[in-house]
């Protein structure tokens, strides 16, 4: 499994503690929430002064910005890829003129000016624009499951050389959409998240973004911080909005990742679960567990959501920027805000502990039932 | 690339009928592509059953997705002060996905792509890279795209003004060669993709108007399939923004 193989040299995130991955992790490791009445909120101070048409391309910019320096990338050329995940791309540019013009379609709104930006592609081409980029782009916007497919395709694009190095970055911005939509499920606790938890009420919603630099060891300037080694997917043809309870179908893509990955079970450290604090998705998610590791020790299941929110369709990635993170640190996190576990969900809860990760099963799990799974290696494996 | 098209499927707006039991609560959208998706299977009576029980991938390619289930949300919103739990779930450009995977009961892969006019193609190019990696065994590709009504003027003034624009569907069924062979009893090859070429930002040598028989920003999956249909190797599409894709074929 050397051959080939897909390393991360770069990291950058802007969450609602601020720009930087640094600021993200020491938050973390004071396991401090971001959330503000269920609400994770990215401060306009945090992005400064911006020429920026919008707070979405400033976080996405500013993620990429610092994941491509850390990687030492210069610039991106024309053998590279770029591939952006996400559900909501430029909508708040859009969405208050257009409930205006539902009020009065007479009134001078801006409607007509912002609504061009409301194709998802338009916010592709804005940042390949902004990094006077014309490589191979794409938009993934499969639900929260998107950046974690993203990682995986930009990692087979690069085992097949289908590009030299890529960027995998994955931005939510906090929208009435999306408020409203998940309020009106009730799946918004006003509280801290609480996943796992038997009293867990809900998620926690948060906006920002997250980004990763892809290459081989061919390609590579600094020192590999990870590896992606590989991914699984697969569909619950079950609900529009509910995982498979059964935990089938999400075990499917966990067990492909496995097995993609040439890692054995036994060698997978942790497991970084979505963990939403959802009942429906909690449970699913850890029976899928159960099923991927029954006749092994399980390894100890983390969610971090307590701590930075449901970053939707950028959660995959924000999260294995995370796990980079207690790769390089050599630490395992616990599930922030479990306190009394819910008896029907068996799995081994993380305590924080410090110890060498060889390797990391990231999951999560999308409405309309889309699972992704991949395989981070640890930078010796 | 390389990958075998095994079978075709276009729909047009006038070929759905919303009022069938099984699409309550639906979009056109979804409908569009579950009619076009139903087109292939329709080829043989077990091909549905067969491609569940191998690993098969869905890629659908949409530039507006589920706008009008968007816009209705956010007018509730406004107007009645609701905030409708059916409309947000269809609101997500991936519910066309949660929808088609859960009618036909498919569990492989599947991925929503949205890449406004590129829509089609980057999800027709994403089907052959996993093809490429074997993660999945044959793949199907829906490139759909409607107009949300309520709000035309808007909608068409994103487009200039001699475009005109339809709603629509493209269905494709790939595989690569090492999985022709066991699906050969189904349904057999008609053409191959040679290459697909995008120029996402200027416009190279196109043969033809884009008025001609009607646009959505997905529609090249749909002249995929006309073309295999007609025998075309070579099929150019002129974006209304200047930018341009041309698809290769080879028939054997």
């Amino acid at each position: 499994m050397k051959t080939n193989k897909v390393i991360i040299t770069g990291i950058g995130s802007v969450t609602p503690f601020g720009s930087g991955v640094d600021t993200l992790w020491q938050n973390t490791l004071k396991s401090i929430c971001c959330s503000k009445n269920g609400i994770g909120v990215v401060p306009d101070k945090v992005l400064g002064e911006s020429s920026l048409s919008s707070k979405t391309m400033s976080m996405t910019l500013n993620s990429i910005h610092e994941a491509m320096h850390g990687a030492k990338w210069s610039n991106l050329t024309e053998d590279d890829g770029l591939i952006v995940a996400t559900t909501t791309g430029l909508t708040t540019l859009w969405e208050a003129d257009l409930m205006s013009y539902f009020k009065d379609s007479d009134a001078k709104t801006n409607i007509f000016a912002s609504f061009k930006k409301e194709p998802l592609g338009v916010f592709l081409y804005e940042v390949c624009s902004a990094l006077n980029f014309s490589g191979r782009s794409l938009l993934v916007t499969t639900a929260c499951s998107a950046s974690t497919q993203a990682l995986g395709v930009a990692a087979e694009w690069i085992k097949q050389k289908k590009v030299r190095r890529c960027i995998v970055v994955g931005t939510e911005t906090i929208c009435a959409l999306t408020q409203k939509g998940f309020g009106c499920f009730n799946l918004i606790s006003e509280t801290p998240c609480r996943p796992f938890d038997k009293n867990r009420n809900g998620i926690n919603l948060s906006e920002g973004s997250a980004c990763v630099c892809l290459e081989s060891l061919d390609t590579a300037i600094v020192k590999p911080l990870a590896s992606v080694l590989g991914s699984g997917f697969s569909s619950d043809a079950h609900h529009m909005t509910a995982p498979n309870p059964t935990g089938q179908t999400t075990a499917m893509a966990m067990n492909t990742a496995i097995h993609n990955s040439g890692v054995k079970k036994e060698d997978i450290s942790w497991v970084h679960a979505h963990g939403t604090g959802s009942v429906h998705n909690d449970l699913a998610e850890s029976k899928a567990i159960g099923i991927v590791f029954n006749g092994y020790d399980c390894p100890p299941v983390t969610s971090t959501k307590f701590i930075h929110g449901h970053m939707l369709g950028a959660s995959g990635v924000l999260e294995t920027v995370l796990c980079v993170k207690s790769i390089n640190d050599s630490v395992i996190l616990p599930t922030y805000g479990l306190l009394e576990p819910d008896p029907e969900i068996s799995i081994n809860h993380a305590k924080y502990s410090s110890v060498k990760i060889k390797n990391i099963l990231k999951t999560t799990l999308g409405f309309g039932g889309i699972n992704a799974a991949i395989i981070i290696g640890g930078v010796n494996e | 690339m390389n990958n075998y098209i095994l079978g075709t499927a276009t729909v047009g707006i006038n070929d759905i009928n919303m009022m069938q039991p099984e699409f309550r609560n639906t979009s056109r959208n979804m409908v569009l592509a579950h009619t076009a998706l139903g087109r292939i299977f329709s080829s043989h009576d077990s091909l549905l059953e067969f491609l569940k029980q191998n690993t098969t991938g869905i890629f659908v390619g949409t530039s507006h997705g589920e706008l009008q289930c968007s816009s209705d949300f956010l007018r509730y919103i406004e107007m009645e002060g609701l905030a409708r739990p059916i409309l947000f779930q269809n609101s997500l450009h991936n519910s066309i996905l949660g929808f088609v995977t859960k009618a036909y009961g498919l569990t492989g892969p599947s991925f929503t792509i949205s890449s406004q006019h590129f829509s089609g193609e980057d999800a027709l190019c994403l089907a052959c890279d996993v093809l490429d990696s074997q993660m999945i065994q044959y793949a199907l590709v829906v490139g759909v795209d409607t107009i949300p009504s309520g709000i035309e003027d808007i909608f068409y003034s994103t487009y200039k003004k001699d475009v005109k624009l339809v709603e629509g569907a493209g269905a494709v069924l790939l595989t690569n060669k090492q999985n022709l062979s066991a699906i050969s009893d189904y349904i057999r090859p008609k053409a191959i993709i040679r290459d697909v070429k995008c120029n996402k930002t200027k416009a190279v040598g196109t043969t033809e108007n884009v008025n001609e028989k009607g646009y959505y920003d997905s529609n090249a999956i749909e002249k995929l399939c006309k073309a295999v249909e007609t025998n075309i190797a070579r099929v150019d599409t002129e974006k209304p923004d200047g930018s341009s894709s041309v698809l290769s074929l080879g028939f054997e």
